[in-house]
């Protein structure tokens, strides 16, 4: 581990002179330091190699022009009744929440799921306190490194697929077409968000 | 109209009616918001709708900055915030999703990535980032690819720039032992 992070601090451009004077000695010192070196170098190439992408230039001649286009759709968006608007977003959380306390007990169980059950209760509030703080400095020093926020996400997804069809049913009811979700806000995509954690970490 | 105008000048000159000033300022960032958008959603069509958002932003917002921080700065923070609440808004509508048709082929639709070698390039690259959660995509995306310092990348997303270096640390690991394993 501390060899590996030295590697990417050196190709990082992370070390100082002297730092790398010292790397450089050590590696040319190690066979093991060098075979690592190889496999980091070999990603930083495939990565650079996907820099430079050629596009076709004509795409961002008229940017400003269409974002005035877009504007002006939401202005009509917009002018739509206020109250329709805010009723319809009412009953779209009235019916996602009236989903989660009718949910029908989990029947089936696939393989995220599994891993889910695996975690014990300590690593569950883990999970739960990163996802909802949002705390995204990862430096956790176990299995589930960096998995996190995949993992939640996943978590949801499957606990929503297990209801598909009722949740289309209901759904179906309340929205006129599934593009409504488009215009939820993001502090409404948060509560959202929230809702469905709580019902399975609460 | 000299090349090098500051951003400061243009958005000085916006503000005093001179709306192709917007313009300039949008041809001069319009590329990196989108190739972080697209490296970011993995695909042309949501990162045009990215672009877009962050363009209609820059227009409403752009008569209240004040230049606490370079005109670059603002822009990324707006383009990282739009690019994550435009994935989970995605996720959203696909949890959601009154069909049960296989999401839409979106990598070659209208894609203005037209070298079939460079097409290929991005799909390696996006598979290798969907391997990351996606904040931890996100400062990846802006050190490699956007080039910014830890320093930039601070500001933009208020972390300290230990947590980014680890942060970094750990994509390139994933990274890594993902080619080892693909390799094996």
């Amino acid at each position: 581990m501390k060899n590996e992070q030295r590697i990417v601090r050196y190709l990082d451009g992370q070390m100082n002179p002297d730092e790398v004077r010292q790397f450089e000695s050590d590696i040319e010192q190690s066979e093991e330091l060098q075979n690592l070196l190889r496999r980091y170098k070999k990603t930083f190439l495939l990565i650079n190699s996907a820099k430079d992408i050629s596009v076709d230039e004509r795409y961002f001649s008229n940017i400003a022009v269409q974002t005035k286009q877009a504007m002006q759709s939401t202005i009509r968006i917009k002018s739509f009744p206020a109250f329709a608007y805010g009723f319809s977003i009412i009953l779209i959380l009235t019916g996602i929440y009236f989903f989660i306390l009718n949910r029908q007990p989990v029947t089936q169980i696939v393989q995220k799921e599994t891993l889910i059950q695996e975690l014990n209760k300590t690593q569950i509030d883990e999970l739960y306190n990163y996802y909802s703080s949002y705390s995204d400095e990862i430096t956790f020093e176990h299995d589930y490194n960096g998995e996190f926020e995949r993992i939640i996400d996943d978590l949801i997804i499957s606990e929503l697929k297990i209801g598909e069809k009722e949740l289309d049913l209901l759904i179906a009811e309340f929205i006129n077409g599934s593009s409504s979700f488009a215009d939820l806000s993001d502090t409404e995509i948060d509560f959202v968000f929230e809702e469905l954690l709580h019902t399975k970490f609460d | 109209m000299a090349q090098n105008e500051s951003d400061f000048d243009l958005v000085e000159s916006y503000l005093s009616g001179d709306e192709s000033s917007f313009n300039k300022i949008v041809a001069r960032y319009q590329q990196k918001i989108y190739w972080h958008a697209r490296r970011m959603t993995g695909n042309h069509f949501d990162a045009d709708e990215v672009l877009q958002e962050v363009t209609i932003v820059m227009y409403k917002k752009l008569k209240d900055f004040q230049f606490k921080s370079s005109l670059y700065t603002w822009l990324y923070k707006i383009t990282a915030t739009r690019s994550i609440n435009y994935l989970r808004k995605k996720k959203l509508r696909d949890i959601f999703s009154l069909d049960d048709a296989e999401p839409m082929a979106l990598d070659s639709k209208e894609d203005i990535v037209l070298n079939i070698e460079d097409k290929e390039k991005l799909k390696k690259l996006n598979e290798i980032l969907k391997l990351l959660p996606e904040k931890q995509r996100q400062i990846f995306i802006m050190r490699t690819f956007d080039e910014l310092s830890y320093e930039e990348i601070s500001q933009i997303t208020g972390k300290s720039t230990g947590g980014l270096k680890a942060n970094y640390f750990h994509a390139i690991r994933k990274i890594t032992e993902h080619m080892k394993k693909y390799e094996e």
